[in-house]
This record gives C-alpha cells, sequence and structure tokens, in this order.
C-alpha cells in the first residue's frame, strides 16, 4: 500500500500523528509537527542534587558511592569553617590508612578531618564519598 | 569534537564546552578560570591530573564535576 505523507519535514520519529485518513484509492496520512521543547537544566549545587537537606547551619544526607551510602551531617560555621561528620563508618574505611582521620564522637558518629578544607560543602561530600569509594576499590 | 557539561559541584552552575583530542583538565579549568579546582566524573572517579588529557575518558555530551581541592587527612603539624 503506498502512503503519501504531507508536510514531513524531520525524521519521522519526531513527529506526532494527528490524523490518518486513508481513502479506498489513494491512502493519505497527514503529519503534524510540534516545535522541539528545550528542556531547562536545574542548576544545583551537588549537596542538593543529591538529595541532601540543609537547615540553618546544618546539612543531612548520604554520602553516596557505588558501594552504597552512608548517612552523613555537616556543620558550617561560617567563614568558610566547616565540619563533616559520618555516621556508623563501614569496615572498609576503618581498615584503610585513613582511618586516623576519623574521631569518634559517640553514638556511631565520626568527625572526619580535613587536611585540606574544601572551600564549599559540596566539595567536601565530594571528597568524603571518593574516600568512602577508594576504600572500597583497595 | 566532544561536547561536556561542567558542573561546579559547590553552586550547581552548569559550563557547557567542546573539546578536541588532548585537552587536558588543566586547560579546561583555566579556561573556566577555576583555579583550585580539580575536575572528576563523580565520586567514584579519582580526579584528573592537571596534566591529563581528558578527551579519551568522557563520552559526548557527559557531566562531569569541578570540585575545590580538599583532603581528608591529619595536618602535617599535628
Amino acid at each position: 500500500m503506498g502512503l503519501i505523507v504531507l508536510g514531513l519535514r524531520y525524521e519521522p520519529s519526531a513527529a506526532r500523528i494527528v490524523r490518518a485518513v486513508e481513502r479506498p484509492h489513494r491512502p493519505l496520512l497527514r503529519i503534524e509537527h510540534v516545535p522541539s521543547t528545550v528542556i531547562r537544566r536545574q542548576e544545583l549545587p551537588y549537596w542538593q542534587e543529591r538529595g541532601w537537606t540543609h537547615d540553618g547551619q546544618q546539612y543531612q544526607g548520604t554520602y553516596q558511592t557505588s558501594f552504597g551510602s552512608f548517612v552523613g551531617c555537616v556543620q558550617e560555621r561560617g567563614f568558610g569553617d566547616m565540619n563533616f561528620y559520618l555516621k556508623d563508618p563501614p569496615p572498609q574505611l576503618q581498615g584503610s590508612g585513613h582511618w586516623a582521620c576519623f574521631q569518634d564522637r559517640r553514638d556511631g558518629w565520626y568527625g572526619v578531618h580535613m587536611s585540606t578544607p574544601p572551600r564549599d560543602v559540596s566539595s567536601g561530600i565530594l571528597t568524603i564519598e571518593r574516600l568512602i569509594a577508594s576504600a572500597f576499590e583497595a | 569534537m566532544k561536547r561536556l557539561s561542567v558542573v561546579v559541584a559547590g553552586s550547581g552552575q552548569i559550563h557547557d564546552i567542546e573539546i578536541q583530542p588532548g585537552t587536558t583538565a588543566g586547560d579546561i579549568l583555566r579556561q573556566l578560570k577555576l583555579d583550585n579546582y580539580l575536575l572528576s566524573k563523580g565520586p567514584n572517579d579519582p580526579f584528573f591530573a592537571n596534566a591529563e588529557s581528558v578527551y579519551d575518558k568522557v563520552k559526548d555530551g557527559e557531566k562531569i564535576f569541578c570540585s575545590t581541592k580538599a583532603e581528608v587527612g591529619v595536618p602535617q603539624w599535628a
């Protein structure tokens, strides 16, 4: 069966078929084009993109790696002073060379000492996520 | 040519760039005026060294992150 397509300027997959009319002697397919929509990207800081929440000077969320997610917390004290915490560090981290940088704060919480502090919360979260992932890979 | 979206982790700001074979992480950071930052594909991948070519290690259209230098560790003087 032959088809005549009207108004087809783009790839058929990008078009929307709104009406198909078949005539016994001359089958006809009408295609209407809908203008493409540009989807705007969200420009979110990393902590927000990863689902952390922010309340006052405290951020709460999870350090997310391909080996699992680990509960964390960040306290921002202003002037670039930030403290990073990790709850229940995995055994892989406890056996790593960086374990000395973790200070027991009770109830499973550990403070993470930064020898080079990040300039923003997101960079700190990324750094700790990378550290956890590398401990699993070792 | 490959297109990349460089996301500044701290602000979420996105820089759309095009790179050619041989483009290094340092070239990208310098051109975006992001000194003292580091590039990575994400938390499960290591940082790109400044002199490392990025082109072969990324896919066209990929999103990569840029974060400030930070290190977990005990300070030298401690």
